[in-house]
């Protein structure tokens, strides 16, 4: 996700274009992490609505325009985690259609579902910490120290807490491929 | 990758890269909907304007100035030793303000139970509260102390119109647009901003009298449990629920005689229960259910005029609910009654007969106040006795106009004699409770997230004759977790922890006094070093750095104007994760990673001079055990008033889990002693146990799916119970 700085300059100047342009920038990644940490297609685009609205509400506090990726991610994870509380019990399991329905190619869908599904429900067995861990580093790519920059936590935490946890998929998966 | 060992490393950027490939084609398939895409969203905020930080946090309470003044003199005078200790100290002496390079070691504190960590003083979730940039730094970058105390004091409200337009306010921007538009959909009117309001100043409080939130007379006194959420005992019986999995579909609670090893009998719940207690011959049980409220059981006279009743819910809402059964027969357990309150459960704790309850019943924009048709916008309550919903009172409504989030902190006590209960809420609470030893702590990092500062709003409530009574609130920098709070004879300590732009971390320590007004703070621990551990101790408060350098640093909190730090010993390649203070005999227990060998270590420290902090004895798993194999996710827990208890799983050559439980006894003489170690090797983590305690030196280990009894002094299984 490279944002342009300039665009965010503007944007703190309440250039609404401009916001919109980084916004243009990093919308896929908003979406996948929300979608991947949440388990909901229709969760995830609250969340990055709420976010979009509340960074924009908030820009003029931000007071470097290279932190705005963290600081965006920041109001992401805190949005995610807010939704998160809020079904935490409700239910606990990914909407594995969400991400089996992605798809149009019917044919592609078939040769590659079981790999899929099998993904899936390693990530279902994880925690919603845990999945926003995975989602951060393994999904879109972020370094363990990024990472624990956007959710705020210590860096070994995230370590050890990714490590763990790709060992818990690992398994889950290998057991699912039993099946 | 920060600090980690270099296999250790190796492994994870291995299985990093496999993971990446796995989700690549996944998720390159995942696209952008139509509702997201920028020329829609733009949409959203064309009539929003960027706006600059609340001022409401720098309406700073100018008549009480001059008391706060005084304070303020102390952060300068210590901003000024300190700056002082900077240019004049040798680096030996100062090294937290020195220190440049950033390594992260591997430790995870997060699987440590909520219990153990309240207890030794846990500080990994810290992070989960960091909100904003950074705080207001002077000059040379030391960052000021904060206090912000106004005059915007909870009030209890006096009808719904208040309410409503306090939340109306709360959700400014977007969330106002669309909660009013919600409001007009529902034939509500009202845009009367919270400001205009004429606030109604409490009645004046009579002082506090001490009781003991703090103090969980349920479990069993002599028996301290690894994860006592899920198992405990009254001495003669084991509760223990186990979450449903692939062997049990629905989550249960069996309740064991401890002698015979025999279920007596198996409660099946409808939900996570997220704590139970037992009181008497009362089993009572925390979940968060849906529909827990039935609100065609609603009573329309607890609406006043000003809100049209049918705008109010009658949709499912999940609600905390709390079940008693009547356990005179353990064999039988009979449902007594149930009351739900709105909102989920985040704490609770029984004392002086009395179980309270606190939920948090959020009003978030895209949901709740944009369809006040389908969602009410005030609380609610169940009780079974009467078989009756009823929404809060007004009264009942303590509005903090400092909130600018919509969110009701429901607080219930429930009078375990009388059974009788009474509710109130929070609009505009915390997500974060304190149970002090005569008051309650709401508290909450300041919710918005673009916010420039890291502050944290505390308030202060006492709980008399079944009332919640607000004593005081303040804003300070940094941000708390529940082991943040130290409350003594009416002087409250806070050990807060506030990152910083540039990397380093400013560590803070405040006390103040029954109304909340600062008595006097540290703000001496500058630097990059994380704090993994931290536990107050007979007016000490201990904390262990690492990353860079690991050392054990005391804090004397003994006199609020002058709080120093007293002591720094250095600990070579030891990473401690988890401190437990014993104040009785002056020691204090550390478990954590021997960075060498890669080995949990367990130390033990006279705090007898706390000048002077001395290592009494020193067991390494890998030296003195002959143990080959790398433990993770230890866990220390004082078992009962002789033994240290170390739960860690390990993995085996075939990547099989074994839970590893050593038992320790400790004293001056002999120093430490492994006295027992039990193993259980399972190819499934569900089968290994994960939760244990002593009773008369006997040991119970609780898996998900068995319970197993040990005579601690031979090491021998003498019963195993299989759990259906």
């Amino acid at each position: 996700m490279v944002v342009d700085i300039d665009a965010v300059r503007k944007a703190r100047l309440g250039d609404k274009d401009s916001f919109a342009e980084v916004y243009r920038q990093i919308a896929n990644d908003l979406y996948k992490i929300s979608l991947y940490t949440l388990g909901s297609a229709h969760d995830a685009q609250d969340v990055v609505s709420e976010t979009f609205i509340e960074a924009y509400k908030g820009i003029k506090n931000l007071r470097d325009e290279n932190s705005f990726k963290p600081w965006i991610m920041r109001i992401l994870s805190i949005r995610c985690k807010r939704k998160i509380k809020q079904y935490i019990t409700k239910r606990d399991q990914l909407d594995i259609d969400d991400f089996l329905d992605l798809s149009e190619d019917e044919t592609s869908l078939e040769e590659s579902s079981s790999n899929r599904i099998a993904l899936v429900h390693a990530l279902q067995k994880l925690t919603p910490q845990e999945r926003q861990i995975v989602v951060y580093t393994v999904i879109q790519g972020y370094t363990v120290r990024e990472t624990a920059e956007f959710l705020g936590a210590p860096q070994g935490t995230i370590s050890s807490k990714l490590h763990r946890t790709l060992k818990k998929m690992r398994k889950q998966m290998e057991e699912k491929g039993k099946e | 990758m920060n600090g980690m060992q270099p296999e250790k490393e190796q492994e994870l950027e291995q299985e990093l890269s496999y993971f990446r490939d796995q989700f690549k084609e996944l998720n390159q398939q995942i696209e952008l909907p139509d509702s997201l895409q920028p020329e829609n969203m733009q949409k959203l905020i064309e009539n929003i304007e960027p706006t600059k930080q609340k001022d409401k946090l720098l309406k700073i309470n100018f008549r009480r100035l001059a008391g706060i003044a005084a304070c303020f003199l102390i952060v300068v005078g210590s901003v000024f030793v300190i700056r002082n200790h900077d240019i004049q100290a040798p680096t030996e002496q100062a090294p937290q303000l020195l220190m440049n390079e950033s390594i992260q070691e591997d430790c995870d504190f997060s699987q440590i139970p909520e219990t153990v960590k309240n207890s030794v003083g846990f500080l990994g979730d810290y992070g989960q509260e960091f909100y904003g940039e950074g705080a207001v730094c002077q000059d040379d970058g030391i960052p000021e102390t904060v206090f912000l105390q106004t005059d915007d004091e909870p009030f209890y409200a006096d009808n719904y119109s208040q309410i409503k337009n306090v939340i109306v306010d709360m959700n400014q921007g977007m969330d106002a647009i669309q909660f009013e538009s919600g409001l007009e959909e529902a034939g509500i009117e009202s845009k009367k901003s919270v400001r205009d309001l004429q606030t109604r100043s409490i009645p004046a409080s009579p002082p506090p009298q001490p009781s003991h939130y703090l103090e969980d007379s349920l479990s069993y006194s002599n028996a301290e449990i690894a994860n006592p959420k899920a198992a405990k005992t009254d001495g003669k019986y084991l509760y223990y629920f186990v979450e449903s999995g692939s062997n049990n579909p629905t989550p249960n609670l069996y309740i064991v005689d401890s002698t015979t090893m025999q279920i007596e009998s198996k409660l099946s719940m409808n939900a996570h229960v997220s704590e139970f207690y037992i009181y008497d011959n009362q089993l009572i049980t925390i979940e968060n259910a849906e529909n827990a409220i039935p609100m065609d059981k609603l009573s329309e006279n607890t609406v006043d005029d000003a809100v049209d009743t049918q705008n109010f819910s009658k949709d499912k809402l999940i609600a905390s609910q709390v079940t008693v059964f009547d356990i005179t027969n353990h064999k039988n357990p009979k449902k007594v009654k149930t009351y739900a309150q709105s909102g989920i459960c985040f704490a609770s704790t029984v004392t002086d007969d009395t179980l309270y309850l606190v939920s948090n019943y959020d009003m978030t924009p895209s949901s709740t106040i944009a369809n006040t048709d389908s969602n009410s916008f005030v609380p609610a309550t169940y009780n079974s006795s009467s078989n009756q919903a009823q929404y809060l009172r007004a009264e009942q409504i303590l509005i903090n106009p400092q909130s600018n989030f919509s969110r009701y902190t429901m607080v219930s006590a429930l009078d375990l004699k009388s059974g009788e209960i009474y509710t109130q809420s929070v609009l505009g609470g915390s997500h974060k409770v304190y149970f002090g030893n005569d008051d309650i702590y709401l508290y909450s990092a300041n919710d918005n997230a673009s916010q420039a500062h890291r502050m944290t709003h505390i308030m202060r409530f006492s709980y008399q004759n079944h009332q919640l009574q607000y004593i005081a609130d303040q804003t300070i920098s940094g941000s708390l977790n529940s082991s943040s709070f130290n409350a003594k004879n009416g002087e409250l300590r806070i050990f807060a922890i506030d990152p910083q732009v540039d990397g380093k971390t400013v560590y803070h320590v405040y006390s103040m006094n029954s109304k909340m007004q600062p008595m006097g703070s540290f703000d001496g621990l500058v630097m990059e070093d994380e704090i993994s551990s931290m536990c107050y101790m007979n007016d000490m408060i201990f904390l262990t750095k690492q990353n860079q350098t690991n050392e054990l640093v005391t804090i004397d909190i003994s006199n609020p104007e002058n709080i120093n730090e007293t002591c720094s010993r250095n600990l070579t390649n030891f990473n401690i994760s988890t401190l437990i203070p014993k104040p009785n005999e002056n020691i204090l227990f550390a478990l954590g990673n021997d960075t060498q060998t890669n080995t949990i270590k367990l130390c033990v420290f006279s705090i007898l001079n706390s000048q002077n902090i001395e290592l009494l004895d020193t067991y390494t798993f890998a030296n003195s055990d002959n143990e080959t194999e790398q433990f993770y996710d230890s866990e220390v827990f004082l078992c009962n008033e002789s033994t240290i208890g170390i739960l860690a799983y390990s993995l085996d050559d075939q990547e099989n889990a074994k839970m590893n439980l050593c038992l320790f006894s400790f004293n001056r003489e002999n120093g430490l002693q492994l006295n027992a170690k039990f193993e259980q090797n399972s190819e499934s983590f569900v089968e290994v146990m994960n939760h244990s305690f002593i009773l008369d030196d006997i040991l119970y280990t609780f898996s998900s799916n068995s319970i197993n009894r040990y005579n601690v002094q031979t090491m021998e299984r003498t019963s195993s119970l299989l759990l259906d």
